[in-house]
């Protein structure tokens, strides 16, 4: 493989961290397929900055994404969202938990990238406000109210749905 | 994880959606050859890159995010711009970003043809397809369709120093080679309707109209839009002018500015002092007939080899650096 080096430890990295990044990222982006090209981008955003990398690439390639993700509008422009249901057919049925996967899905597009990136950062990764608030690089304040809109935003789009999620143990919750 | 017998008044909101994120994703494992797909899309960029002559530059900017620039004075090189008219200074700012954000929407219709001393980029933007041509006098004439295909986009490489090409097909487009919109300058927006974005950028202090100016015989209006340098340890750059044609509001001219990272500059140095040079974009915009849309095709001659992917990455592309 090319570049031993980097490539060795990014590989590493992904041996270890790889799904809980992909999940972090389907969040954002949000979508599978989506959220796999956000990863994909954020690998060769880090390959490009490699040099400057010092210690645990994994803080990077977060920062990355968040900035990405926030960035989000722009890269719209340049591929259609793919949707697997609009929010309506998804809610439709709350019997199944795929219903509750495409809801959420749905309802996250309803988010700005910024309020979408501030509640997968409070809720998902369970960071503080100052780490999100660094990691998506805005004030505090900013991220208390990117938060506060965004959790009313998905209540509201989902209060069927949310109710009936599933209880997580603390093994089964985060990324 | 699949019951569902949660009192609802027993999780707050918080918990609520982080119990529905981890039901959406907990089946998402990462997919293989995802890093290799990352590896030989960064080898290629670079080789795209060193096609075109614009190595450190273009590699720093995306390296930060950040992109350009304008200037306060005129470096040299810069396009003869005529003196500003008197009319200029009424225009107002509000008003012309609201035209110029409605005709980027517009623009979601039609083909876009950028086009730098080296390079020349054909963008279907409805369908995001784009054609990259380098110039034939470049020592390496290649030519780069990208494509979407369902869900995929099938990129072709064509040759024309080796007489080879290939196809292949990948889940994501090379982030290079966007449209030159006012809204690529603003890396920080986040707002997904333009009109905000821009009526935000205006109200940062962003984004200044600078009035009227005649662009080789054409009325446009100059725009400069206010660089960081945020995540480089640079100084700063001088801010990015763009020209909008006065009658239709779309982007005909961007002056961006680059760097070369320095060759040496201490780890422990706060800021690492960099020249910026200007570089700067034609845009035209093409509606989508059927002579346009032709622009975005791209048919290896006869005679042409077609060889794998892999081969065009490694062999004729260039190695990863």
């Amino acid at each position: 493989m090319p570049d031993g080096g980097r490539y060795d430890d990014l590989a590493a990295l992904l041996d270890a961290r790889g799904d809980a990044l992909l999940r972090t990222a389907v969040l954002l982006a949000p979508g599978r397929e989506a959220g796999e090209d956000l990863l994909q981008e954020a690998l060769e955003r880090l390959l490009r900055k490699w040099h400057k990398v010092d210690g645990n690439p994994e803080g990077y390639l977060r920062r990355i994404m968040y900035n990405r993700a926030v960035d989000g509008w722009r890269s719209r422009a340049r591929r259609p969202e793919v949707l697997g249901l609009p929010v309506e057919a998804a809610t439709a049925d709350h019997a199944s938990g795929l219903d509750v996967r495409l809801a959420l899905m749905a309802a996250l597009q309803l988010l700005t990238p910024r309020q979408r990136a501030a509640v997968v950062a409070r809720y998902w990764e369970q960071l503080s406000e100052a780490e999100t608030a660094a990691a998506l690089g805005c004030s505090v304040s900013a991220v208390k109210a990117a938060t506060s809109r965004g959790l009313e935003a998905l209540r509201t789009a989902l209060s069927p749905d949310m109710e009936r999620a599933p209880k997580l143990s603390t093994e089964e919750a985060g990324p | 994880m699949t019951s569902y017998d949660a009192d609802p008044g027993d999780l707050d909101p918080g918990t609520a959606v982080r119990a529905s994120m981890g039901a959406c994703v907990s089946d998402i494992r990462m997919p293989a050859r995802l890093l290799d797909r990352a590896v030989s899309r960064d080898r290629k960029r670079k080789a795209r890159i060193r096609l075109t002559g614009a190595a450190g530059v273009i590699a720093a900017i995306a390296a930060s995010g950040v992109v350009i620039a304008t200037l306060p004075g005129r470096p040299s090189g810069r396009p003869a711009l005529a003196r500003p008219s008197t009319r200029l200074q009424a225009l107002d700012a509000a008003y012309v970003l609201k035209r110029a954000a409605a005709a980027m929407v517009d623009s979601d219709r039609m083909i876009s043809v950028d086009r730098d001393p080296k390079l020349i980029v054909y963008t279907d933007v409805a369908t995001q397809t784009q054609r990259v041509v380098n110039t034939p006098r470049a020592a390496d004439y290649l030519q780069v369709l990208t494509a979407i295909k369902g869900n995929n986009y099938t990129v072709t490489d064509v040759d024309y120093r080796h007489h080879v090409w290939s196809t292949s097909t990948i889940s994501s487009i090379d982030p290079s080679g966007t449209p030159a919109t006012i809204g690529s300058f603003l890396p920080l927006q986040t707002n997904a309707d333009p009109a905000v974005a821009f009526r935000e950028a205006l109200k940062a202090g962003i984004i200044t109209v600078a009035g009227h100016r005649s662009l080789n015989g054409r009325d446009t209006i100059l725009l400069r839009v206010k660089a960081s340098n945020r995540g480089l340890r640079v100084n700063p750059p001088p801010a990015s002018s763009i020209w909008i044609d006065a009658s239709t509001y779309q982007v005909v001219q961007t002056e961006q500015f680059i760097f070369h990272p320095p060759l040496s500059c201490k780890p422990s140095a706060p800021v690492c002092h960099v020249t910026w040079s200007p570089a700067i974009d034609h845009v035209t915009w093409l509606s989508p007939t059927r002579r346009n849309l032709a622009l975005l095709t791209l048919t290896p001659p006869a005679g042409f080899t077609k060889i794998p992917q892999s081969e065009m990455d490694q062999k004729y592309l260039g190695p990863i650096s």
